[in-house]
């Protein structure tokens, strides 16, 4: 790992995460939080952007999410291979007014165990937290959310709600314990989020980039030194690849990171 | 929403062609639904696993054929698949891209290379009758070339000056108009059988030795402009199995332009409305119900593979074949083969590129072992091969993500194998057939797929192919042109591709432009005056001035690097 020392003053790791989830559980909201700190009510599907980025830093790497929407292909289930391909991470959603898109997200964790890379890191965020709780405390919950947590989950399964926060709680229809242990078991990463109070959501990023194999990275994408935003993150067989836009002007600096 | 089933387009096939046009429109601004009845993308030109290539062989062999399964026949496969299935991408249209052409331009103005991977392709490579030998692939190359005598290589240079220039009005062509293309390098360039040879074969990638001399022409200028846009090849190979992975990309970019996706699902009916029950019906005058879906799909206009049409279609169009242009042998159908092995290809570094300047020979042994090729065999190359047709042969491996490598892979080989030296890959074998055969394509193949195969073996192991499948592709003669039965232009039906190996692509991208502007061009003269459902947004569609509309800030969020 000599010659990936010299550069790493300035290199940032590219890694793929790819959304997935029931529909209008907010997924977009999610990643809009995360990107741009935002939240747009009766926010319409996403339009017109294939990825968005955002960096992370951790200690001293820094991550460049590539942040993949299903732009609505999963509704009927006709999200192509080359959404998966090469994914380090997926954050798969579900609303946690609503039984149903936990069992949808279950599913999705299975299509990605069959169709991603078996490193890949996922996390299971049940959004809308903030339908279920009174603002007071909204954000007090996540921060200390850790792996070291899961382990103390350790409520049954199926089991109804312990917690009753208000008469607004009424609207949970998952359990917060059910879905921790339903991660804990699949070996998921575990978040309660809102999109609109912004809970949660940046803690996703962080702990997905803990985990991510960053050393791994690198080393496979080792030979893509000079254009490392192109190489890294994606294959380390990309080395050779040609970059098609090379010859074009370039884009104009959009990013909103 | 009751708009949500009122689309200003449905595309049925995911193919490469349709996929391009799905995306165009949806960037214009029109709102698409795109069908297909695989529940995979792609089509013809779809990237398989192997488990689902086994699959689609299984469907393709059963007596009772659908529609669209009759584009191909004879189709065989072995019995066991391999472990692994998933970590290959085999193509069903193995092809090469051109680094200057109407894909490429595509590719980049779409925006859909930023989904895929390419690479220059390493290696092309001519079976002379004895050996394999490297084709030289720019003018540099042919200069250092030690087997060629001066004299040749003059002729040979006035030859690539014309070629690569405006040829069309040329006295020497205006001469000579009906001449078959190797006959003319003979008699108007003065080259030898053999520099023939290697231009009509792996420079025109002509088909057969009587393809005629414009086309042929057209086919080696544009390879010529294609040396060094990227690197010194003339083509790119598409990552994951090329053309299908790029019609993902393409959806993906009309999903993300709200294009809706609906695949897997069988067509129950597809009618054309007369208008006659409402002026709603008037305008959305196609109606497509799917099997298992409850909606019901309207919209304005049609667009249709071939063969998603031929079932339904029928009653309300007219097909009008053309008849095929006279002079030349054209083929009906190609002789295919897809064989996936577990040794690289190796290449000798041969006389043709003397030792001293062969700098692309990766190891000192003077072996080399590229990830992708093309070999061409010539007709009449091999003893017991075609004398009339050419083969090609694309081979891929790992380097591509087409197949897998590294440890572990082939378990029931334990015994042998220490892992990490394990290469697969794969050997498309494609070979034209200018009249039509029952019989199995295997023995028309097996002398092909024996001398590729040899390359890959060593003294003492000869490499057998883990997983065959034979074929035969049908080109459905010719391009059907559809006319609506009445008289409003408003169902297209895109033409089939030919599998040709270094053309297909921007086959599709010139027939996807084609049909892009017919679309646009019905669906603004009936966007005029025309009822719409309710709250159906008018305001937001502009007049459509280009293929693709230049890059806007939308689209580039992640422009940062500028990739």
């Amino acid at each position: 790992m000599a010659d990936t020392a010299s550069g790493s003053v300035d290199r940032s790791v590219q890694v793929k995460l790819v959304l997935l989830g029931e529909a209008a559980v907010g997924k977009s909201s999610v990643v809009l939080r995360f990107v741009s700190n935002e939240f747009q009510a009766n926010k319409e599907p996403t339009i017109g952007a294939a990825f968005l980025t955002q960096k992370c830093r951790l200690e001293d790497r820094v991550l460049r999410y590539e942040i993949w929407d299903t732009a609505g292909q999963e509704r009927f289930h006709s999200l192509a291979p080359m959404y998966y391909r090469n994914a380090q991470a997926a954050v798969v959603v579900y609303d946690i007014t609503k039984a149903s898109s936990l069992e949808k997200a279950k599913s999705w964790v299975k299509e990605l165990q069959r169709q991603a890379n078996p490193n890949i890191v996922i996390a299971l965020a049940g959004n809308k937290v903030d339908l279920v709780k009174s603002s007071s405390s909204a954000g007090t919950m996540s921060t200390s959310e850790s792996e070291d947590e899961a382990d103390d989950a350790t409520a049954t399964p199926g089991e109804t709600p312990s917690v009753a926060d208000g008469e607004s709680e009424s609207l949970r229809q998952v359990p917060r314990e059910e879905a921790q242990a339903y991660a804990t078991e699949a070996g998921l990463l575990f978040f309660e989020t809102s999109a609109k109070t912004g809970e949660g959501v940046v803690e996703i990023f962080t702990e997905i980039a803990k985990k991510i194999p960053i050393e791994h990275i690198l080393a496979s994408t080792r030979g893509g030194a000079g254009r490392p935003g192109v190489t890294g993150g994606r294959d380390g067989a990309r080395q050779d690849g040609v970059n098609l836009d090379e010859n074009q002007v370039k884009g104009k600096d959009a990013c909103n990171c | 929403m009751p708009t949500d089933n009122y689309f200003d387009a449905i595309v049925l096939g995911t193919g490469l062609t349709e996929s391009t046009i799905a995306a165009a429109i949806s960037k214009a601004g029109f709102k698409v639904a795109h069908l297909d009845t695989n529940s995979y993308y792609g089509g013809h030109e779809a990237s398989l696993s192997l488990d689902e290539l086994a699959q689609w062989a299984d469907v393709h062999s059963r007596p009772d054929l659908t529609a669209q399964s009759n584009n191909f026949s004879s189709v065989t496969r072995s019995e066991t698949v391999p472990p692994h299935s998933r970590q290959y991408s085999v193509s069903l249209s193995p092809s090469v891209i051109p680094a200057v052409g109407p894909f490429i331009s595509s590719l980049v103005a779409s925006g859909v290379s930023r989904y895929g991977s390419f690479k220059l392709l390493e290696r092309v490579a001519i079976f002379d009758g004895t050996q394999i030998k490297s084709v030289p692939q720019s003018k540099e190359d042919i200069f250092q070339d030690k087997t060629l005598t001066l004299i040749y290589k003059r002729r040979l240079m006035r030859f690539l000056m014309f070629a690569s220039g405006e040829f069309e009005l040329s006295n020497e062509l205006a001469e000579k108009p009906d001449v078959p293309f190797f006959d003319f390098l003979i008699s108007t360039f003065s080259l030898s059988d053999e520099i023939a040879t290697v231009i009509t074969f792996a420079m025109a990638y002509c088909n057969f030795k009587t393809d005629l001399t414009l086309p042929a022409l057209r086919r080696v200028r544009k390879l010529l402009k294609s040396v060094g846009r990227y690197g010194p090849s003339s083509f790119l190979v598409g990552y994951y199995g090329g053309s299908g992975e790029i019609a993902q990309g393409f959806c993906r970019t009309s999903a993300v332009n709200r294009g809706v996706y609906i695949l897997g699902k069988n067509i129950a009916t597809i009618s054309q409305n007369n208008g006659e029950e409402s002026e709603l019906s008037r305008t959305y005058k196609y109606t497509v119900e799917l099997d298992d879906f409850p909606e019901t799909l309207y919209s304005r206009c049609l667009i249709s593979s071939p063969y998603h049409l031929s079932a339904h279609l029928d009653s309300i169009t007219t097909v009008s074949h053309s008849t095929p242009t006279s002079g030349s042998t054209q083929p009906v159908a190609f002789a295919k083969c897809i064989a996936i092995i577990d040794k690289p290809i190796s290449f000798k570094s041969s006389e043709h590129v003397s030792a001293e300047s062969d700098e692309n020979s990766s190891s000192t042994s003077g072996i080399s072992e590229p990830d992708t090729a093309i070999i061409v065999f010539p007709p009449g190359s091999l003893a017991s091969g075609s004398s009339n047709s050419s083969a090609h042969v694309l081979t891929t491996g790992p380097g591509t993500m087409t197949a897998p490598a590294g440890k572990c892979i082939f378990l029931n080989h334990l015994t042998e194998m220490l892992s990490d030296s394990i290469v697969a890959g794969i050997i498309y074998i494609s070979i034209p057939l200018s009249s039509l055969v029952d019989s199995s394509p295997e023995p028309l193949i097996k002398p092909y797929l024996d001398t590729v195969l040899s390359m890959a073996s060593s003294k003492d192991r000869k490499t057998e192919p883990l997983f065959l499948v034979h074929y035969v592709q049908h080109i459905s003669s010719p391009e059907p042109s559809v006319t609506p039965a009445n008289t409003s232009p408003s169902l297209f039906v895109t033409p089939l591709l030919h599998p040709d190996l270094t053309q297909s692509c921007d086959e599709a991208a010139v027939a996807a432009e084609t049909i892009f502007w017919n679309a646009i061009r019905s669906l603004e003269s009936s966007r005029e005056g025309s009822e719409r459902p309710p709250d159906t947004n008018v305001e937001d569609i502009n007049t459509v001035e280009s293929f693709w509309p230049s890059v806007g800030p939308s689209d580039d969020d992640e422009s940062e690097d500028g990739w």
